[in-house]
């Protein structure tokens, strides 16, 4: 097993090392053009209102570097080869360790160091939000005592819980470059499950229970948001898994091994 | 044999079914008749009143006609026509069995009102506390001195309408083939409910069968000119016969405008219109349509037009609005998208065998593209009016953006030049993305880089705002165009400049040979 996983490491490993690099430098400049234009209470603000621009797209940032793996090796029928040496069951299983790991700590990293960029370089800007409003809203958030006295707990612990999302994303482009052969469908897949599911639950009235809530609690008003409705985002995410397995293996009955 | 014809015709239509048609309008009938006792109205009003139940007329009578009828409208049976030694006889003597059906199948509508009306006030007059009740009648009166004369005009007028209608059916059968016949058939009577449910018939009284059916229908539109509809019957049931007289022998059903035979449109098209392609699109069409019928209160047509393309704007931030702009204009990429991934998956030497030349498979792919864009705008626009429709909606000016146009002390648009505007400017909006997403497969043979490109182009909103108003994604959307929002956005013959200019650009590009390197 851990020979596999190295194996495939060091087949995504150029690809990923690069992505992982523009997704971080990007999520840092981010940061510049959002600190003057809008009235914060504390510099983690910034942070979270930088990261909105990454709601829509952390899908494509989780999945992009290393889902493309499983469609290739299908494609030119490298898996029948690993057949008589590996146990299908640990070759897949690796891949998929392989890839959603990448994905997760893919968003961990761009999350978390984009929180110590900015925490380090806005440090001197003074902040009029809290003179403003005469009190900190702040600490209407959920947690948000730690958001106001311990930014960088509270900045790890929201991106070790985006890192599990950027996981089940994940999960969810390796399910699909296991059946489909499009490699179209396999890249954007996740990203457009997030944008539709987001769309339809907002159209519905309840915007709380989708996955980009999950991923980014501030973009919703402090009062609709609590600790189960954003645990709903990733459940109903991997009932979809379930279903887009079940659907493709028992259904349809394609199969992984042959193309 | 025009005889034996007619007969049998007649025969097939009065076949059972007929008293499906019996039972229900004795149902409509009985009823009428407790209000006519309740309202003392007389035999003959009765009758104007029965006959001229357009609710009934509308959503039964017609259906059960065209239903029946159509079987014989679409047939041209070998042995009947060789009988017939000319063409024309042949059509004219379905032209009577229709005009004889039609007579027969009103007359018995009468019959069935004459014998239940039994009882009532047999006065030849108008009453005058009838019209409370029943405004229809109050119409007739106005027109007419007698109801006897009245039912008798109106129901000439049926007859004739009725022929009229399935004398253009057969017409279009015989020219364009039994699927158009169809389409006609169901456009006719979508256009019959919606003159029924607005007033947009006042403009166009010409176009809507129900004008021809019904006779009060006639007077609403036209008054005391009503007679310009028979002109106009007559004029081109005349206009028909001098065409089928003479050119019925061409056949039409062949030369097929839309899809132009070469490359491999057909296989494209297959690809792009599939069932799974269509459902995806009619859902996402339907689901924007309810949502902003849900977030709005009254709206007009013209008003629910505007939202469904009114897009995001410059200078604000609203998710709402600028995921259903993203979903919108990402719904027919995507289909593209996996569309030209499927077809460079599955292409093989054998297809390009087949191919005369390189540029074919450019052609191919440029027109498919177009035709597949185009169709889901006109879709939309479509499914946005007939929802209207039956919610209700009233056809002409705008209620929800008068306030808007107000504010930004703008002229309030009209209604050619909305829909005008809204197709020009996305359909190239849309044409520019496939553009994009078609450079990007050429050069690196996968759809998902251009697709990036296109939402990653959605980034520019960030920017200040004079640089991202010019910016031509997302340009289409009303609320970029300076009609709409006044200083904000920029002209309508700016955007189209803009939008016009860069797909040259890039269609120049591609059709400089670029499009070759898909063959390495």
């Amino acid at each position: 097993m851990k020979n596999l996983l190295k194996l495939e490491w060091y087949k995504i490993k150029y690809p990923y090392l690069i992505s992982l690099c523009i997704s971080t430098l990007f999520s840092c400049i981010l940061i510049l053009p959002f600190i003057s234009g809008y009235s914060y209470n504390h510099n983690i603000e910034i942070w979270q209102q930088s990261n909105q621009v990454f709601d829509l797209i952390f899908p494509l940032i989780a999945v992009l570097p290393s889902c493309w793996l499983m469609y290739y090796e299908r494609k030119n029928n490298f898996m029948a080869c690993t057949l008589t040496r590996v146990s299908k069951k640990n070759y897949i299983i690796s891949k998929w360790l392989m890839t959603s790991m990448g994905s997760a700590v893919i968003i961990f990293i761009f999350s978390f160091i984009g929180l110590i960029f900015c925490l380090v370089v806005t440090n001197n800007i003074e902040l009029s939000g809290i003179k403003l409003q005469g009190r900190d809203t702040s600490l209407e958030a959920l947690y948000g005592y730690y958001l106001v006295n311990k930014p960088y707990l509270f900045g790890l612990c929201l991106s070790i819980w985006r890192a599990i999302i950027g996981f089940i994303i994940g999960t969810l482009g390796f399910t699909l470059s296991l059946y489909v052969n499009n490699i179209f469908i396999i890249m954007t897949g996740p990203f457009v499950y997030v944008f539709i599911q987001h769309y339809i639950l907002a159209i519905l009235g309840v915007p709380y229970y989708s996955i980009i809530t999950s991923f980014d609690p501030s973009i919703l008003a402090s009062k609709s948001i609590s600790l189960e409705r954003l645990l709903i985002g990733p459940f109903l995410l991997i009932v979809f898994i379930c279903i887009t397995i079940i659907c493709f293996s028992i259904i349809k009955k394609n199969s992984i091994y042959d193309i | 044999m025009m005889i034996n014809l007619i007969k049998k015709n007649v025969d097939e239509f009065f076949s059972k079914k007929i008293y499906i048609m019996v039972f229900v309008f004795c149902i409509v009938g009985l009823n009428l008749l407790q209000i006519a006792k309740v309202t003392n109205i007389t035999y003959w009003e009765f009758i104007i009143s029965a006959i001229t139940d357009h609710y009934y007329i509308l959503y039964f009578m017609i259906i059960f006609y065209l239903f029946s009828a159509f079987k014989m409208i679409e047939e041209d049976n070998e042995i009947i026509l060789i009988r017939g030694k000319k063409y024309i006889n042949y059509f004219i003597s379905q032209i009577i069995s229709l005009f004889s059906i039609s007579t027969i199948f009103t007359l018995m509508h009468f019959f069935i009102v004459a014998i239940m009306g039994y009882g009532l006030n047999l006065d030849n007059r108008f009453i005058m506390n009838a019209y409370y009740y029943n405004e229809v009648i109050g119409v007739y009166s106005t027109y007419f001195k007698s109801p006897i004369l009245a039912v008798v005009i109106l129901i000439v007028y049926m007859i004739l309408g009725l022929t009229f209608m399935g004398m253009v059916l057969m017409f279009i059968n015989h020219f364009f083939g039994k699927r158009l016949a169809i389409i006609g058939m169901m456009v006719m009577y979508l256009l019959m409910l919606i003159s029924l449910r607005t007033n947009i018939d006042n403009s166009l009284p010409l176009l809507f069968l129900n004008n021809y059916i019904i006779l009060h229908h006639a007077f609403a539109v036209l008054g005391k000119n009503f007679y310009i509809i028979i002109l106009s019957e007559i004029f081109l049931s005349g206009f028909i016969l001098v065409i089928v007289k003479n050119f019925w022998h061409i056949d039409i059903t062949s030369i097929k405008i839309l899809i132009r035979k070469i490359g491999v449109n057909k296989w494209y098209l297959k690809l792009l219109f599939s069932r799974k392609n269509i459902f995806i699109m009619l859902i996402f069409i339907i689901i924007s349509i309810i949502n902003i019928v849900l977030r709005h209160g009254i709206l007009t047509i013209s008003d629910l037009s505007i939202l469904q393309f009114y897009g995001h704007g410059i200078g604000y931030f609203n998710l709402i609005d600028f995921m259903s702009l993203i979903i919108y204009n990402g719904i027919p990429i995507y289909i593209l998208s996996s569309f030209l991934e499927k077809e460079g998956n599955d292409r093989s030497a054998f297809l390009t065998i087949r191919l005369k030349n390189k540029k074919q498979w450019f052609i191919s792919v440029i027109h498919c593209g177009f035709l597949l864009i185009f169709i889901y705008l006109l879709a939309s626009l479509c499914i946005g009016v007939v929802t209207g429709v039956f919610l209700g909606m009233k056809f002409n000016g705008y209620n929800y953006m008068n306030n808007l146009f107000l504010e930004n002390g703008l002229q309030i648009i009209k209604p050619y030049y909305l829909y005008l505007i809204i197709l020009t400017t996305k359909s190239l909006e849309l044409f520019f993305y496939f553009l994009v997403v078609l450079i990007c497969y050429i050069y690196t043979k996968g759809c998902t880089l251009g697709f990036l490109l296109v939402n990653v182009g959605y980034f520019s909103y960030l920017l200040t705002e004079n640089i991202a108003k010019y910016t031509p994604v997302g340009i289409g959307s009303l609320s970029r165009i300076s009609e709409f929002v006044g200083y904000q956005g920029i002209p309508y013959l700016f955007v189209m400049v803009i939008l016009i200019l860069v797909n040259t650009i890039l269609y120049l590009y591609l059709r400089s040979g670029v499009y070759k390197r898909i063959f390495n």
